[in-house]
C-alpha cells in the first residue's frame, strides 16, 4: 500500500490486464507494452477518472482501445490467410486431452477479434453483459451475439461439438457456464 | 454447440485465464508507476 489510493488501485488491475492483452495478442511483449501505454494513459487523465466507479471498466476501455489501433496497424501480419492455422488445430485427436492452455490460446488466435474479446470479458474476466457492452462501446445484444459466435467458433476448433455424448452432469455444466 | 461442449469450453478458458493471473508481475510495472508519481510529486515533493 502506498498513500496515493489510484495508484494502488492500479497496481492491483495489471494482473488482469496482462492476462487480457495477452489473450488477445498472445505475445507478453506486446501486451506488456500495451498495459504499460495503458497505465500510463490512465495516469496522464487520472483526473477524469471518478472515484468510486468502475476502474477496470475504465481501464479495459483504455486497453481495447490501444489494441485496436495496434491491431489495425499489423492486420495482414495476423491474419491467417489460408486457413492452415485453423485446418491444423481440427486435425487434433484426443479431443479432451488437447482442451489444454496451449491449444485453448491458439483456438482463440483464430476466433475474430470483436467476438474474442467478448468472450474473455464475459467468460474469462466474468463482467457483466452490460460492462463488456460499455467496454466495447456496442449494444449488450451485439456482445451476447459475439460471446455465442465465439463460443461456437472454439467449439469447432477444439472439436468439441459433440462432447455431450460422454456424459456430463448437465447440472454441474450448467453452474460453470454462467450465462 | 450443446450445454455439455459449451461447459468444458468454459472450463478450459477460465483455467487458461488464471493461469495468466498468476504469471509473475514484471517489475517493470512497479518501476513504471514509481516514475510517475515521481513526476507528480516533483522533485523537492517527495522527500
Amino acid at each position: 500500500m502506498t498513500a496515493d489510493p489510484f495508484r494502488d488501485a492500479l497496481l492491483a488491475q495489471i494482473p488482469s490486464l496482462r492476462a487480457f492483452a495477452y489473450s488477445l495478442l498472445k505475445d507478453w511483449s506486446r501486451a506488456d507494452d500495451m498495459v504499460q501505454d495503458t497505465i500510463v494513459k490512465a495516469w496522464q487523465h487520472r483526473d477524469r477518472f471518478e472515484e468510486g466507479t468502475n476502474l477496470g471498466a475504465w481501464l479495459f476501455t483504455i486497453l481495447r482501445n490501444l489494441i485496436y489501433s495496434a491491431h489495425r496497424k499489423r492486420a495482414r501480419e495476423v491474419e491467417d490467410a489460408d486457413g492452415s492455422y485453423a485446418a491444423r488445430l481440427r486435425t487434433h485427436p484426443d479431443q479432451l486431452a488437447h482442451l489444454d492452455f496451449q491449444d485453448m490460446q491458439e483456438a482463440l488466435q483464430n476466433i475474430p477479434l470483436d467476438q474474442r474479446e467478448a468472450l474473455l470479458l464475459i467468460g474469462a474476466e466474468g463482467l457483466s453483459y452490460e460492462e463488456a457492452a460499455e467496454i466495447m462501446g456496442v449494444a449488450v445484444g451485439t456482445v451476447k451475439s459475439r460471446v455465442n459466435r465465439a463460443r461456437n467458433r472454439l467449439a469447432q476448433l477444439m472439436g468439441v461439438e459433440r462432447q455431450a455424448d460422454l456424459g456430463p452432469d448437465r447440472v454441474i455444466l450448467a453452474a460453470v457456464q454462467g450465462g | 454447440v450443446d450445454l455439455a461442449s459449451r461447459g468444458l469450453i468454459g472450463l478450459s478458458l477460465k483455467s487458461m485465464y488464471d493461469d495468466l493471473l498468476n504469471q509473475p508481475l514484471p517489475e517493470r510495472f512497479r518501476d513504471l508507476l514509481d516514475r510517475l508519481e515521481g513526476d507528480r510529486q516533483g522533485p523537492g515533493d517527495g522527500v
